[in-house]
């Protein structure tokens, strides 16, 4: 099935993700300038985020694992010698040339490893040592054989966050994961203006009068305030697919949608937080789930922007009007195979498509989510 | 004959044809790659699969496009751990640990695409596009489309006469006059006010990056359904 999620969220002025100028991101929308923070810059937030780390399974991205898995290789008492080799045969790993890398005891690139791979890593290397019984026959052993070792690249289980977001990687020994999630780049609701904070940086002891006066540094920081609609969805066959070596996978997709889902309600983008502080919670938050996987995109409903100056009663209000307006169009238009669809809107209780089920509760919504996931016939 | 057409429209989407290394570009209108791509999600034909290139010599694509958009640049930047990166000799790159990989996208786009093929293929893809196999998107996973990718079976002499057909649906969001680009072997050269052109858009190997010329022609229509 598709689920799909919709959320407006808006903020105060902040400047969450800058282009190369130092500018909050835009778009062009419906011919008009919008505000946008980029798909990269949502996705990196949640999988960094505490909320998300609550489902306790994920990998760590890193060119560290050879020092890893000699740590567990310690663990499990092979000799020192035999671990400082081993960690130096595994940085040629991922290498296309299957040579040791000089520049320390890193691997050349950057890549996710779950527990799980970094434990059947250490495993196959305490297996070859035994194999080879003393230090010389081991010391013969190149990089490219360390790799066959691990080779079991397809029955690897992969992590929660690399089955949603996915991974890339050009060595033949790690498997590509194609992503579960789509995430949409969010785009406001309503045109927008650059706006530009000039600030000057008061020097606290020298004072006017003395040679110097004036601010120390003056410079500025570019900024907007926007009501964002962002969208993702989650493909729960290629989810499923994904973690299809996992024990337990029925039970890590179960808690999973709930998380992601809490994760993009509380987790907002770092940048330039400190300078602004621009934490909010969504005003509304729709998750649909379709058995027939027909994405779509409600941002039409802005299409014509939300007018921003002299909203009345406000901003959220009208945006709120125009989404749920075009949810009732698109609904009946086109007859989209929508088996459920619940609404989450606390300050507006009053504005909800016609077809939905409304929950005054976040958790009572994200509970009916994880519900549906039993009703799943996987493919 | 029969041809289908659906709509290619979201705020974001982005067709790369020539598009390597750092900046990733995107052509200015819908690859046929791109097109057996997104097909190929919805019948679940993996990459490299050869029924895609079975797909792509069986059809033949008509884009039209009802709005035009405009390329937007987008800054992407991946960061290296630790502040650094490794190039191919295992050394520290020069230039730091963040590589800035700039996105174009076509933004506020609308592209009507007609395919025309064998009867029963064409009912294969439709079936395909309304149960997808895979969520498909519009070139990037990012671009998710905001209008329904719903395939309708039209009857047309020719893929020119089923471009020229304006619903009143379709005129609300087209501009005044429209391009149009065709299969060429799929129609006829005639008259001079046509572009001819090779994009470099054939399957022959998506997973290695393969394509080999498809020559086409483009002219431009009034939204009337007139030659300009």
């Amino acid at each position: 099935m598709l689920i799909e999620i919709h959320m407006l969220k808006n903020y105060p002025p902040v400047n969450l993700n800058r282009d190369d100028s130092g500018a909050p991101k835009t778009c062009f929308f419906g011919g008009v300038q919008r505000g946008r923070i980029s798909s990269q810059c949502l996705k990196r937030s949640w999988r960094t985020s505490d909320t998300f780390h609550e489902l306790n399974n994920f990998g760590v991205r890193t060119r560290s694992m050879p020092e890893l898995v000699g740590k567990r290789l310690k663990e499990l008492g092979v000799g020192k010698d035999y671990v400082d080799l081993a960690v130096r045969k595994l940085t040629g790993i991922a290498n296309k040339d299957g040579t040791e890398n000089k520049k320390g005891n890193i691997t050349t690139q950057i890549v996710i490893y779950s527990n799980e791979e970094i434990e059947r890593i250490a495993q196959a290397v305490k297996a070859a040592i035994e194999e080879d019984g003393d230090i010389k026959t081991f010391t013969k052993r190149s990089p490219k054989e360390f790799d066959k070792l691990r080779s079991c690249a397809e029955d690897k289980p992969v992590t929660a966050d690399i089955a949603l977001f996915g991974r890339m990687v050009t060595s033949p020994y790690l498997a590509d994961v194609d992503a579960a999630m789509q995430v949409a780049h969010a785009i406001s609701t309503h045109a927008v203006n650059r706006e530009s904070d000039y600030f000057t940086a008061v020097d606290d002891l020298i004072n006017a009068g003395d040679d110097e006066s004036g601010a120390g540094m003056i410079g500025d920081v570019d900024y907007n305030s926007c009501c964002y609609y962002e969208y993702a969805s989650i493909d729960t066959d290629v989810l499923r697919d994904n973690l299809k070596n996992c024990e337990d996978r029925e039970e890590l997709i179960e808690k999973l949608v709930p998380v992601l889902i809490k994760t993009m309600a509380y987790t907002n983008p770092s940048g330039k937080q400190n300078t602004f502080a621009g934490q909010v919670l969504p005003d509304m938050v729709m998750v649909e789930c379709k058995k027939d996987k027909i994405p779509l995109s409600y941002v039409n409903a802005f299409e014509e922007p939300v007018s921003a100056w002299g909203s009345k009663p406000n901003l959220v209000m009208n945006s709120m009007k125009k989404f749920t307006d075009h949810v009732d169009c698109m609904d009946t238009a086109y007859e989209l195979p929508v088996l459920h669809r619940a609404y989450f809107a606390p300050r507006f209780a009053d504005q909800k498509p016609a077809r939905c089920d409304e929950y005054k509760q976040f958790s009572a919504l994200t509970g009916a989510c994880a519900g549906w996931l039993k009703e799943d016939d996987p493919k | 004959m029969k041809i289908i057409r659906f709509p290619f429209a979201a705020p974001l989407q982005s067709w790369g044809e020539d598009a390597r290394w750092d900046t990733r570009s995107t052509a200015v209108r819908p690859t046929k790659s791109g097109i057996i791509g997104f097909l190929g999600c919805c019948l679940g034909y993996p990459r490299g699969d050869e029924r895609l290139n079975r797909l792509n010599a069986e059809l033949n694509v008509a884009i039209r496009m009802d709005r035009p958009g405009q390329i937007l640049t987008d800054f992407q930047t991946v960061q290296g751990t630790g502040g650094i990166f490794m190039n191919a000799e295992g050394k520290n790159r020069t230039g730091g640990g963040t590589i800035i990989t700039p996105k174009q996208y076509l933004q506020d786009a609308w592209f009507t695409v007609y395919l025309q093929g064998d009867k029963s293929l064409l009912e294969e893809c439709l079936d395909a596009m309304r149960h997808p196999r895979w969520t498909p998107y519009l070139g990037r996973k990012n671009c998710v489309p905001s209008v329904p990718v719903i395939p309708e079976l039209i009857d047309a002499e020719t893929l020119e006469d089923a471009v020229t057909c304006f619903s009143d649906a379709d005129r609300k969001h087209c501009e005044e006059s429209i391009a149009v680009e065709i299969d060429l072997h799929a129609g006829n050269v005639t008259g001079n006010t046509e572009r001819i052109y090779y994009r470099n858009d054939n399957v022959l190997h998506a997973e290695r990056n393969e394509y080999s010329p498809r020559l086409v022609k483009n002219y431009v229509i009034s939204s009337g359904g007139d030659r300009i």
